[in-house]
């Protein structure tokens, strides 16, 4: 088992086999063996690590996914998401960039991109106004800026 | 930024008219206009002394940073009567040098600006001015206000996200709205829907200036080039700093010639390029370079156009990355001066002219430098001469291990000896387009070529299972030739999903401008080729004719044979071949001797007419339904399954017809259609019908393209 501690002081103790899906945690324990000591967190409150642990076990067992992605072959993939992965995300916005983030910190590729492709789905097809919105954003563009926006939404109209 | 002067007025003369005023800070480089009011007046009073005030305002102004007093307009911090004493201004001057620095600071009333609580006050005589400033407090509000927005953006939560992990969503934003535009469509003589690419994930550079500069930073994001208008696409040039470009440009338009010659001049950067259309000749000038990151390259050129030379000097610089390498509609002066690589997975010359064929020794050395290819379509660039002899001997064939599809358009000798040649891995597709043909085709080469063919690929090893015929206008070079097509297919072990068009595992097409024999291509198809294991064939030809006799000799033996579909001219032959089974005399009773007779269609039970016109075929349309039906009821030996009829896309055939072979028991699928044949081109039948037999695995549907 692996002794995990959150940011706000909540232990955890994991299967290494869950836990493994990180390859933070997996490098860590490689790099450190066998150790009693709780591996710190500190970028990782426990009601996210909660949620984190849930992939995890949830994905048990199966094969890591493959190393690094070149961001140019970014363009290839679609925004096709598990069933089940899409009931996962299916949380409010606060959770879903916490878990984000996470992903990010404990770097499992495959949580960060269900992840990332839950926002990107989130933004597919909405105007910029209703981005907005729905990430409570605020237009701060300078004068300047907007007409430059404004320019470049003439680019969208092909002729 | 300029170091801010304390101004305290009013002068004397409105020193009664007035009621108290601040302290005003004012920018010394616009000393006429940087007078605001920040901060409440009654906020300021209390016990303390003015000079007190004044200093802990000096202090306030000492915690700020110059900028950002600058950037607010900083005005009046505290209230200094109107009363205080001279030894109090010199104490709040000393107080504010000391503290904001060695400048003197020059306290005196504000002359004009009456500082309230909640308003400014204007006077009259000041109109102008007072319109400056108020236009001045509106930019400086303005631009605080922004601040304040760009503050209450950062503390959102998705922007608590790294700029890397944003840059890979709206890269995922960008990928997923690729190819999924529909295209534009007439509709009430307008043009609707969108012409170009789906662009609107640019929206997401609009949101706020912080995507905005991630997005703007993420040069991945920028670097599919695309061409709605020549504005975007400089702009994602820029954008793209210096990752590898990629690119697929339509040229019908030369607004976008500068800026996609700019492109190509810089072919370092490029990663896919894929040209089709007006490419003028120009745009490949600066093609010389080296090209390290260059991974595909597709150049199609408009074939109603004159060819494109191929400079010689073409990525002569290396393109040492090059996977995909497609010319078309190109003349290409020698075989050596193409950028030929180990990491070639397809190479495609198609409608190209050759200026001088390579030898065979170069062209097989070519071939083994490139170990990875999988494509290989070549258009008159097989070597003339002779192959050298060592590479005929099976043990020394250079290895194309990964090859997945030939195809070869060049004359019959040229390709005889490719496959004379070269192995060609089983399973593999092949594709070949004579472009020569002896009217006498059983002398012809084909047989040769077939012969070889066999040699050098196994995939029709376990034999046909397939084969259409049909007849097909091909480009070639810069007219469109009339061919007729075979296409074979193997035994498949997996079942072919339904409305799947399955390229044929041997395509061979024999250029029929010439007096081309059908009869003598089946008989030398059938010689070379075992398609004794023949389940569908189908024969949609439209001015070919075939003989009965032609049916008979070449597929009226095959036991496996169940399903038949016919064009318009070969229909009646059919049927013609059908009745003439020698187990009936012409009165229909049977020959005595029946049993020992050769089979004749033994295992059809399906026919299709595709496209027939019913009232050509004999005298009228219930002439030769009862025909039809006379055969297959009468004239088919009862041991034999019953035969189903199909009928699509056929003239002249009606309810009466159906309701007349349906009334002799005969199963008919008819889809309704019976209008006039002329101009009609009716969607290409379903090829093979199901058949459920527990022995064999044919239970495959397949509709053609």
């Amino acid at each position: 088992m692996v002794l995990l501690l959150t940011s706000d002081n909540e232990m955890f103790s994991v299967a290494e086999d869950v836990i493994k899906r990180s390859a933070y945690i997996k490098n860590m324990l490689e790099d450190v063996g066998e150790s009693d000591l709780p591996i710190p967190l500190p970028n990782v409150e426990s009601n996210v690590l909660v949620k984190i642990l849930e992939y995890c076990e949830h994905y048990r067992g199966e094969p890591l996914p493959a190393s690094d992605v070149d961001p140019a072959e970014i363009g290839d993939r679609s925004l096709d998401i598990a069933d089940w992965d899409q009931k996962y995300m299916a949380v409010d916005q606060e959770m879903l960039f916490e878990i984000i983030l996470a992903a990010n910190y404990l770097d499992i590729k495959s949580l960060l991109d269900v992840g990332c492709k839950t926002v990107a789905k989130m933004m597919k097809g909405k105007s910029s106004e209703e981005i907005r919105t729905l990430f409570n954003i605020a237009n701060d563009f300078t004068p300047e800026e907007e007409a430059q926006i404004r320019k470049e939404n003439a680019w969208a109209e092909c002729r | 930024m300029s170091l801010i002067s304390a101004t305290m007025g009013p002068a004397a003369s409105h020193e009664r008219a007035t009621p108290p005023h601040g302290l005003f800070l004012i920018d010394i480089k616009r000393p006429t206009q940087e007078v605001y009011v920040s901060r409440s007046i009654k906020s300021c009073k209390g016990a303390v002394s003015a000079g007190e005030r004044v200093s802990r305002l000096a202090a306030y102004i000492a915690r700020e940073s110059m900028e950002r007093l600058y950037s607010l307009s900083l005005a009046v911090l505290t209230k200094i009567s109107c009363r205080t004493s001279h030894r109090r201004e010199c104490q709040a001057r000393q107080a504010l040098t000391g503290l904001i620095g060695a400048r003197p600071i020059n306290l005196r009333r504000p002359m004009k600006l009456e500082a309230t609580r909640n308003s400014t006050h204007v006077d009259r005589d000041w109109d102008t001015e007072s319109r400056e400033q108020l236009g001045q407090r509106m930019r400086v509000m303005g631009s605080e206000f922004l601040k304040v927005r760009t503050k209450y953006n950062s503390l959102a939560k998705i922007n608590t996200l790294p700029a890397e992990i944003m840059s890979s969503i709206f890269l995922m934003v960008m990928a997923s709205l690729k190819g999924l535009n529909p295209p534009a469509r007439w509709q009430g003589g307008r043009l609707v829907g969108r012409i170009g690419p789906d662009i609107s994930w640019i929206n997401v550079t609009h949101v706020c200036r912080h995507w905005r500069e991630v997005a703007l930073d993420c040069a991945t994001l920028w670097s599919t080039v695309l061409f709605c208008t020549p504005e975007l696409t400089e702009a994602m040039t820029i954008r793209s700093k210096n990752a590898p470009l990629s690119f697929k440009f339509d040229c019908y338009d030369n607004r976008f010639n500068d800026v996609v010659s700019r492109i190509l001049s810089q072919p370092q950067r490029l990663r896919s390029v894929e040209i089709s259309g007006l490419l003028h000749p120009a745009l490949l000038d600066k093609s010389s370079r080296s090209a390290p990151f260059l991974e595909r390259l597709v150049l199609s050129p408009l074939t109603s156009l004159p060819k494109i030379l191929l400079p010689t000097n073409f990525l002569q610089g290396g393109a040492v990355c090059l996977k995909h390498l497609e010319l078309q509609h190109f003349h290409i002066p020698s075989w050596e001066q193409l950028p030929l690589g180990p990491h070639l997975t397809l190479l495609e010359l198609k409608l190209t002219t050759s200026g001088k064929r390579p030898s065979a020794q170069s062209f097989l050395e070519s071939l083994q430098a490139m170990p990875l290819l999988q494509h290989l379509t070549l258009f008159d660039f097989l070597p003339e001469g002779d192959y050298p002899k060592h590479f005929s001997d099976d043990s020394e064939r250079p290895p194309l291990p990964d090859l997945r599809a030939l195809e070869l358009s060049d004359t019959s000798a040229a390709i005889t000896a490719f496959f004379a040649t070269l192995t060609v891995p089983q399973t593999a597709k092949v594709a070949v387009y004579l472009t020569d043909i002896d009217p006498e085709i059983e002398k012809s080469p084909l047989s040769q070529l077939l012969v070889n063919l066999r040699k050098s690929w196994k995939g029709l090893e376990e034999g046909v299972q397939r084969l259409i015929l049909e007849e097909e206008y091909l480009q070639k070079f810069d007219i469109h030739v009339e061919y007729l097509q075979l296409q074979l297919y193997r035994k498949r072990s997996i079942e072919v999903k339904s409305n799947e068009y399955i390229r044929p595992d041997l395509l061979i097409n024999l250029r029929s401008d010439h007096d081309l024999h059908p009869h003598a291509v089946f008989s030398t198809i059938a010689a070379q080729l075992d398609i004794s294991q023949l389940i569908f064939l189908s024969v949609l030809f439209e001015s070919y004719i075939l003989t009965p006799e032609t049916w008979i000799s070449a597929f009226g033996a095959l036991e496996g044979l169940k399903s038949i579909t016919v064009g318009h001219t070969v229909a009646l032959s059919l049927i013609e071949a059908l009745g003439e089974d020698t187990a009936f005399q012409a009165d229909g009773s049977v020959q005595p001797n029946s049993t020992l007779l050769p089979p004749h269609f033994p295992n059809l039970s399906k026919i299709t007419f595709w496209s027939v016109d019913f009232g050509l075929q004999t005298n009228n349309p219930s002439a030769f339904i009862s025909y039809i039906q006379q055969t297959i009821t009468v004239f088919r030996r009862k041991i034999y399954p019953r035969i189903a009829l199909e009928i699509s896309t056929c003239g002249n055939f009606r309810q009466e017809h159906l309701e007349q072979l349906e009334g002799m028991g005969i199963e008919v699928d008819w889809d309704s259609h019976n209008g006039d044949m002329h101009g009609q081109e009716g969607a290409r039948p379903i090829l093979y019908a199901e058949f459920t037999d527990d022995e064999e695995d044919n239970e495959e549907g397949e509709e053609g393209e």
